[in-house]
């Protein structure tokens, strides 16, 4: 089973405080390509993942496997590549890993860590 | 599951056991210990000590989260992230600062903590560190110019109304609405002519990149060497891990350190507190368990901190935040926060045979407060030396 992602709620910015992020108005599925946005920052915390969003000022902690998605998210990804990457290096059934990868795309780009694009898209 | 252990002794002997950036650990014996202790003003001694990243890495490294009792664990974690998200930002200001110097066409050279996280493939835990602000050595004759030139870019200057840096190796610090400052240093400190400084860490830097653009950090000696005069000798604050890390990590790895040119350094005028900066050095060689220091260094002197972060870690206990929803801060002004940290600095200053601090910039009445503060504070220590001893 995949862990859940990990999300911390905490403005680290003592300047302009903690601003509420816009929700992706676009639907994530499997044919969606993802990348990561480009207001953000992130590094490796001891095999986590932490982001910097530079416009709102939070930050979010994703766990390992989280880690591993945000890692792929460096280049555009199809969303089912991401999920057959995660099915291949952890034990979990296919069902269940997209509907966590979805999850943790979905809540990405809630946040604005994200950019989703249709892969019909022009 | 074995007996609990209260005892600061125990508590303070992990941690310092954890923190050890050596090989040969015992992982199941450390989880045992870890399941076994009482956390109680572990968080805050952390906190204090400044090295929460690093014991974060360590737990990581070790699977020591599951072990340790699930609060501290939870509270070593989030602490973590922010600190690791605070060093973000300032990695951010860090490759916004060097893009400008680039375009400036100015040389410089990362220091301090911006250089260090660049460089934690070549020292590990270097990076498990957090940071404030972003320091950069550029040449002094271009230090006046490149500063006026960053206000053009967006940075503004901290009024020096003290006329601190009049004749400081620095700059007033300069801001750009983020709030990580950058900090333009002619020199290393006030005890290197600037030119000097420039020469040393020029020629014995290395490139490195930063988001895609070059810049310039310094080699082994030097940091380590930067780290030793950046210890705020004689306060008792030196004797807190954060600056144990910053030496230890450097010395620790496989890198080519001049150990002559150090020990030439620690014989001159760039140290004014050199007999302490040996037992500064020694308790980071003792802290790292590092074989050949005295070797190297002779005669190196190694205190023990253990004695030091017992007595601290009793202080957080006796006077800690337990049931209290919104704790004191550390390093807060409150009566309790300040009160803590002069005990803490009591028992160090005894401990380590540090000199008693200047009673400057106070009315008669207050430094007769403070050295009344500071003399109580010392009897506690020694009240606790006595009272553990027996």
């Amino acid at each position: 089973m995949l862990p859940s992602v990990v999300r911390v709620h905490r403005g680290v910015i003592t300047q302009g405080g903690i601003v509420a992020t816009a929700v992706a108005n676009r639907a994530i599925t499997n044919s969606t390509m993802v990348v990561a946005a480009k207001d953000q920052v992130s590094s490796d915390l001891a095999g986590e993942a932490i982001i910097l969003s530079l416009q709102t000022s939070m930050y979010y902690g994703l766990n390992q496997v989280g880690a591993r998605i945000w890692a792929m998210l460096r280049t555009p990804q199809r969303v089912q590549d991401i999920r057959d990457a995660i099915v291949l290096q952890y034990d979990v059934e296919e069902d269940r890993c997209e509907r966590d990868v979805l999850g943790v795309l979905r809540q990405l780009a809630a946040h604005g860590l994200i950019e989703a694009t249709d892969a019909n898209d022009p | 599951m074995g007996q609990h252990s209260s005892a600061p002794a125990e508590a303070a002997d992990l941690l310092l056991e954890t923190l050890r950036p050596h090989g040969d650990v015992d992982i199941a014996a450390l989880r045992e210990r870890w399941a076994a202790v009482i956390p109680a003003g572990l968080g805050a001694l952390a906190e204090y000590e400044g090295c929460v990243l690093w014991l974060h890495r360590r737990f990581r490294e070790l699977c020591l989260l599951d072990a340790a009792p699930a609060a501290f664990s939870q509270w070593l974690s989030t602490r973590a992230h922010q600190l690791a998200a605070r060093n973000l930002l300032v990695d951010a200001q860090r490759d916004a600062l060097v893009r400008i110097l680039n375009e400036l066409g100015v040389p410089h050279m990362l220091l301090k903590g911006a250089a260090r996280r660049l460089l934690a493939d070549i020292y590990p835990y270097a990076d498990a560190r957090s940071t404030t602000d972003v320091d950069v050595l550029v040449p002094a004759e271009l230090a006046r110019s490149t500063w006026l030139r960053l206000q053009g870019a967006g940075f503004a200057a901290a009024p020096d109304t003290g006329g601190v840096y009049r004749s400081h190796f620095h700059l007033p610090p300069l801001r750009n609405g983020h709030s990580v400052t950058v900090e333009l240093h002619m020199s290393t400190s006030n005890f290197v002519p600037a030119a000097l400084a420039w020469r040393r860490l020029a020629s014995t830097g290395r490139v490195a990149m930063c988001t895609g653009e070059p810049t310039r950090v310094p080699g082994a000696t030097e940091l380590l060497w930067h780290a030793i005069t950046h210890a705020p000798l004689p306060h008792p604050h030196a004797f807190r891990l954060r600056y144990f890390q910053d030496a230890l990590v450097v010395w620790a790895a496989a890198e080519e350190v001049d150990w002559g040119e150090i020990a030439f350094r620690l014989c001159t005028n760039e140290l004014p507190h050199r007999a302490l900066a040996r037992r500064w050095l020694g308790a980071a060689a003792r802290l790292a368990q590092l074989p050949d220091a005295a070797r190297l260094l002779r005669p190196l002197p190694a205190p023990d901190l253990s004695k030091v972060l017992r007595w601290r870690l009793s202080v957080w206990r006796l006077l800690g935040d337990r049931g209290r929803r919104l704790p004191r801060p550390v390093w807060g002004s409150h009566p309790v926060s300040r009160g803590r940290r002069l005990l803490i600095d009591a028992g160090t200053r005894a401990e380590l045979r540090l000199p008693s601090p200047p009673l400057r910039d106070a009315t008669s009445l207050g430094r007769l407060g403070r050295w009344v503060a500071a003399g109580a504070a010392g009897t506690c220590y020694r009240a606790w030396c006595g009272f553990t001893a027996a």
